[in-house]
């Protein structure tokens, strides 16, 4: 009787610890297998990146491109305020250097050209 | 003093009529008789603003000029470089180089837009397109709660929600509050638009990205897709920068 339920005991353990350890791979499997993918997917992705180097291919175009890269200048602006805007370009020129200087700025900083056209009024008209 | 009020806005007026006149007679003469290769038609180049600089966008000027490199590659070992489709999801536009140069011209300039760099930040580093941010797919692939992905999103221009009560959220399903644009966690009315990009058709960083924006809520019509990317945009001989 005490064998029996002995060799039972024995029995069921193994069963409770196959189930524990299938939920366990269940849940686990996926996230380890999309883990691995994704390392997949990163470390290919560094080793095509190192291409780039060896071969130098994205610097042609820039290079080739010319003046990438640098600041324009106020006088750069200035003149394509004249070219394109010639009407705000002459009320530009008759503001104060401050305020020239803030226009400039602002430019510099991104605003559009419409808002730098307003600003120019707006200086001009002391709005 | 109201008669001259009028003559001095008339003559304002009749300054910039001129001014825009005499713009249009003297912008770059560009097309078959010009020497100026422009982006596309009577659009010689723009200025983008790229970490604080001004970066004029142009194609090269030499009409021999032949790309070489890495992106002169025809195929790339699939998978994982496969050729991807046009869509990434059918509420996200595809977008091209034109829509590309309008969104440099506007949304990035008046600050309603970001141009995203999805790539590594070892692919961002070796050159990118001008006025770009690399927000690498990796942050943006990330949980709702992971800190990176809450950083990104802020920078977006999405706002964390309070905890949303029973009420609230009974009263925002039946209509009576708006919202549009949120979800529990997250407030997206004002978020900007983004344009996301990588490597062109063959890669999935982009791509990887948006489905991760999409997961956490950003409003579909607020994301755009440029599928050319590095590759298409060194093809047809745009500015690059490092």
């Amino acid at each position: 009787m005490v064998l029996k339920a002995y060799r039972y005991k024995n029995d069921r353990k193994p069963r409770y610890w196959a189930i524990a350890a299938m939920t366990i791979s269940i849940f686990v499997t996926p996230f380890s297998v999309m883990a691995a993918g994704d390392d997949d997917y990163l470390s290919a992705l560094k080793q095509e990146a190192k291409k780039v180097d060896s071969k130098g291919g994205s610097s042609t175009a820039s290079a080739a491109t010319g003046d990438a890269g640098n600041a324009v200048s106020r006088e750069v602006f200035e003149a394509e305020l004249k070219d394109k805007y010639a009407g705000s370009a002459v009320f530009y020129g008759k503001l104060p250097a401050s305020s020239q200087e803030e226009i400039f700025l602002e430019y510099q900083g991104g605003a559009t050209i419409s808002e730098l056209r307003k600003k120019i009024m707006d200086r001009f008209l002391h709005r | 003093m109201r008669i001259s009020k009028v003559i001095m806005a008339a003559s304002v007026a009749m300054c910039v009529f001129a001014g825009q006149v005499l713009g249009a007679e003297e912008e770059v003469v560009v097309g078959a008789q010009g020497a100026v290769i422009p982006l596309y038609k009577d659009k010689p180049y723009l200025h983008v603003i790229h970490k604080g600089r001004s970066v004029k966008v142009q194609r090269v000027q030499d009409t021999d000029f032949e790309l070489h490199g890495y992106f002169a590659k025809t195929s790339r070992q699939c998978p994982p470089f496969c050729l991807g489709p046009m869509e990434v999801h059918p509420q996200v536009k595809t977008v091209g180089e034109i829509e590309i140069f309008h969104f440099m011209e506007n949304q990035l300039r008046d600050g309603t837009g970001l141009l995203i760099d999805a790539r590594t930040p070892e692919w961002h580093a070796k050159g990118t397109i001008p006025g770009s941010v690399n927000v690498p797919f990796t942050t943006l692939s990330k949980a709702i709660d992971d800190l990176e992905m809450i950083e990104a999103l802020e920078s977006f221009g999405a706002k964390p929600r309070e905890p949303v009560g029973a009420v609230t959220k009974t009263l925002e399903e039946w209509g009576v509050m708006k919202a549009e644009n949120m979800t529990d966690s997250w407030d997206f009315t004002n978020c900007k638009e983004l344009v996301l990009w990588c490597n062109g058709p063959a890669c999935g960083q982009s791509p990887r990205a948006i489905t991760g924006l999409l997961e956490v809520g950003y409003p579909p019509e607020k994301i755009h897709y440029y599928r050319g990317g590095m590759q298409v945009w060194q093809l047809y001989g745009l500015t690059t920068i490092n």
